[in-house]
């Protein structure tokens, strides 16, 4: 709680930022919000930190928003570029915020790579199933069957299971989140923050305008209410069959949890 | 003042170039026939407490030597043509985000994976013009493994003066020709002026006279982009009137430096009714022919130019203005030719001559055969 | 018992997007501390208003959903 008349976070936002440029209700700003707490409750400084940032909506998070180093890379590249950084500035907290379209399709050579040389990195790909920022396209995200703007009829293949593809690469800390639990994010990215290694946050996050309106889920509060519900915490999942998980997201800490972790 | 003289490999003395101008940063990917410059620098570095990385391809190695100038370091990486063409992208960010850095193409046979090991000047127009949009390259072609040291020092010398990347068009023959080399015990290397917190408003980027850097870690809470950009490096993609004066300051940056990036070599113009002109390798035997033909009477001059980017016309019109031929020699079908004919086409009469085969040097006689036609 | 803590909802009209395309803090908070504000902000919306503070509990679901940082508590002196 504050008694100052500005966001408690306005501290750490560039300033002269007006409004975003996200859409009402995108997940985004929800992120960034996690993401500044995160810094904040650890009492750490924006300078401390060099944020890396491909193409799409989600790269728009750390830029221009956030007062601090920010590089805005080619689309699909912000791991190769983050890994020049650290690796001439090992001091720096290098963290990634991008899409999964920019770090799974033409990023993907560079998440496996990154995550197989276990860099410390923290990455957050902010995963709406869609390409969001050129108008609805199909990402190797979007589950089966949504009709997007380049799939009308219907998007084929499975999509990726980011968590999965990243811990089978090297990741050494993954967990995975959606927009409906911002204080959990926080914590991951605290932990993600003093983990040593290649660490991979995955948030699934709302995309009303592109996703909600293609899928049929709907309104921001709508596709909120729907990750709640297709949330389904990592302990509980351990009980249930693959049938019961099926179109479920399994939330949590998946690899490299501290002890006393997730519920 | 010469420190040591060494019989090196041409990649060979390009490496130790890169360590003198103080280069502690190499990322890059194998590739025929510039791999051995890696090679030299993934032993070389790390004792220099300098980093090594080989990263998963072309795009990665031209990223990651980008955000790791943005670190602080001087960086660079080595290629051929097809990652060259990988790297246009990248470049492109480079030169929008005014990141000094230096990129060696060590060319070969193309197009497509072509041949490897065969030297070729592939990639004269892709160094100017792979990338999209509008902009100007600086590069510089070596023809000695005496060059590929001191031109790499230069390279990395302009990359820190102008805040640009540099390219340094070798070829296979060039790279891997083995000749003395004199290194000198010191070498000048422009120090990189970085942006600082109390800057008052001075610009970042898009300055013609060239921008102290706003290097991360300084608490500059600096932002990159390769998006259109104003001189605070903030994103601006709405008003045409930004793209405008995005393209034209950097380019401008370029233009404004020109005069003092131009090294053109050259010999017996002055009364040459033929002017031999090439860069590179092919430099070398233009001059070596020129002189064969001048010690058998004939009146013919060479030029090789060192700098091939930004383009030499002024220097070239120059020289050639009283020569009824000119001949460029290059190992391609003419790509530096169409920019020779802009240049001298209106007083001289300008034809291309690549080697009789293409991949191979121009043989004298070939070359003094069209010169006498 | 200790007197219930008060709280002072700040809602940046300037920064909210409305409730047309979000709405997610009205629909997070379950003890009716806004609305939708009757005037209009200058993008043209009916920014979110906290027109009941003083049944806020201090949950901070709606700052912590709000996508456009819109929203923060004050905390202010407990009522007698």
């Amino acid at each position: 709680m504050t008694t100052s008349t500005q966001h408690p976070m306005g501290k750490y936002l560039r300033p002269g930022a007006e409004a975003t440029t996200f859409c009402p209700g995108c997940g985004d700003g929800v992120i960034a919000h996690s993401v500044l707490r995160a810094i904040d409750d650890d009492g750490a400084d924006m300078d401390d930190f060099v944020f890396v940032c491909g193409i799409g909506c989600a790269g728009w998070i750390p830029s221009p928003y956030f007062h601090a180093d920010t590089l805005h890379t080619t689309h699909g590249r912000p791991l190769a570029f983050a890994t020049g950084v650290k690796l001439a500035r090992p001091q720096a907290g290098v963290i990634v915020i991008s899409g999964d379209g920019d770090l799974s399709a033409i990023g993907g050579n560079h998440l496996i790579h990154a995550a197989r040389r276990d860099l410390d990195l923290t990455v957050i790909c902010v995963n709406n199933r869609i390409y969001g920022m050129t108008g609805g396209q199909v990402a190797p995200t979007t589950p089966e069957g949504v009709g997007t703007v380049t799939t009308p009829y219907g998007a084929e293949g499975r999509p990726f299971d980011l968590c999965r593809l990243v811990e089978a690469a090297g990741a050494t800390y993954v967990s995975r989140w959606t927009t409906a639990q911002p204080r959990f994010i926080t914590r991951s990215v605290k932990r993600a923050l003093t983990h040593e290694g290649f660490a991979f946050i995955e948030v699934m996050s709302q995309c009303p305008v592109h996703f909600g309106k293609l899928s049929g889920e709907g309104s921001a509060v709508r596709m909120h209410e729907i990750m709640q519900d297709q949330s389904v915490p990592l302990r509980q999942a351990a009980s249930l069959s693959p049938g019961q998980l099926q179109d479920k997201w399994v939330v949590g800490e998946l690899v490299g949890a501290t002890t006393g972790g997730e519920r | 003042m010469t420190a040591e003289t060494r019989l090196l490999q041409g990649n060979a003395a390009c490496a130790e170039g890169a360590l003198a101008a103080g280069c502690r940063f190499f990322a890059g990917y194998p590739i025929t026939p510039a791999t051995e410059i890696a090679e030299h620098l993934a032993r070389e570095l790390p004792p220099r407490d300098g980093v090594f990385i080989q990263m998963e391809d072309e795009i990665a190695s031209m990223g990651a030597v980008i955000g790791a100038s943005w670190a602080g370091a001087m960086a660079m990486t080595a290629t051929s043509g097809p990652g060259m063409s990988l790297m246009q992208e990248n470049i492109g960010y480079a030169v929008s985000t005014e990141t000094p850095c230096v990129v060696v193409d060590v060319q070969r046979g193309g197009p497509s994976t072509g041949i490897p090991a065969v030297p070729s000047q592939s990639d004269m127009v892709q160094a100017a013009r792979g990338s999209h949009g509008d902009y100007e390259i600086v590069a510089l072609a070596p023809s000695s493994a005496q060059e590929m040291f001191d031109l790499t020092v230069r390279a990395f010398d302009l990359a820190e003066r102008l805040r640009t990347p540099v390219l340094l068009l070798a070829d296979a023959a060039v790279g891997h020709m083995r000749e003395i080399v004199e290194i000198p015990a010191t070498v000048v290397c422009t120090p990189r002026r970085v942006a600082t917190a109390d800057g008052n408003g001075a610009p970042r980027f898009l300055d013609e006279q060239v921008a102290p850097m706003p290097l991360f870690g300084h608490g500059l809470k600096a932002h990159v982009t390769g998006s259109c950009h104003d001189e605070a490096g903030m994103r601006n993609v709405v008003d045409a009137e930004a793209l405008d004066h995005y393209v034209r300051r950097l380019s401008g940056k370029i233009r404004h430096a020109r005069d003092d990036l131009m090294d053109v070599r050259s010999g017996d113009t002055e009364d040459a009714e033929v002017i031999l002109i090439g860069w590179g390798g092919v430099g070398r035997a233009a001059q070596a022919i020129a002189t064969r033909a001048r010690e058998a009477g004939q009146a013919v001059g060479w030029i090789r130019p060192i700098t091939v980017w930004p383009f030499a016309d002024t220097e070239l019109a120059a020289l050639c203005q009283d020569a009824k031929r000119v001949l460029v020699l290059e190992n391609n079908l003419g790509q530096m030719l169409p920019y020779v004919q802009a240049a001298v086409g209106r007083r001289s009469e300008v034809d291309g001559l690549p080697p009789r085969i293409l991949g191979t040097l121009h043989r004298p006689e070939d070359v003094l055969q069209a010169v006498a036609a | 018992m200790a007197p219930k803590k008060q709280y002072h909802v700040h809602v940046d009209g300037a920064m909210c997007k409305g409730t047309e395309g979000c709405g997610l803090c009205l629909a997070v908070c379950d003890q009716d501390v806004l609305r939708i504000a009757d005037s209009m902000n200058q993008r043209g919306v009916h920014p979110v208003e906290a027109s009941a503070s003083q049944q806020c509990n201090g949950c901070t679901l709606c700052v912590l959903h709000c996508p456009d940082l819109a929203i923060w508590l004050e905390q202010i002196a407990a009522a007698a």
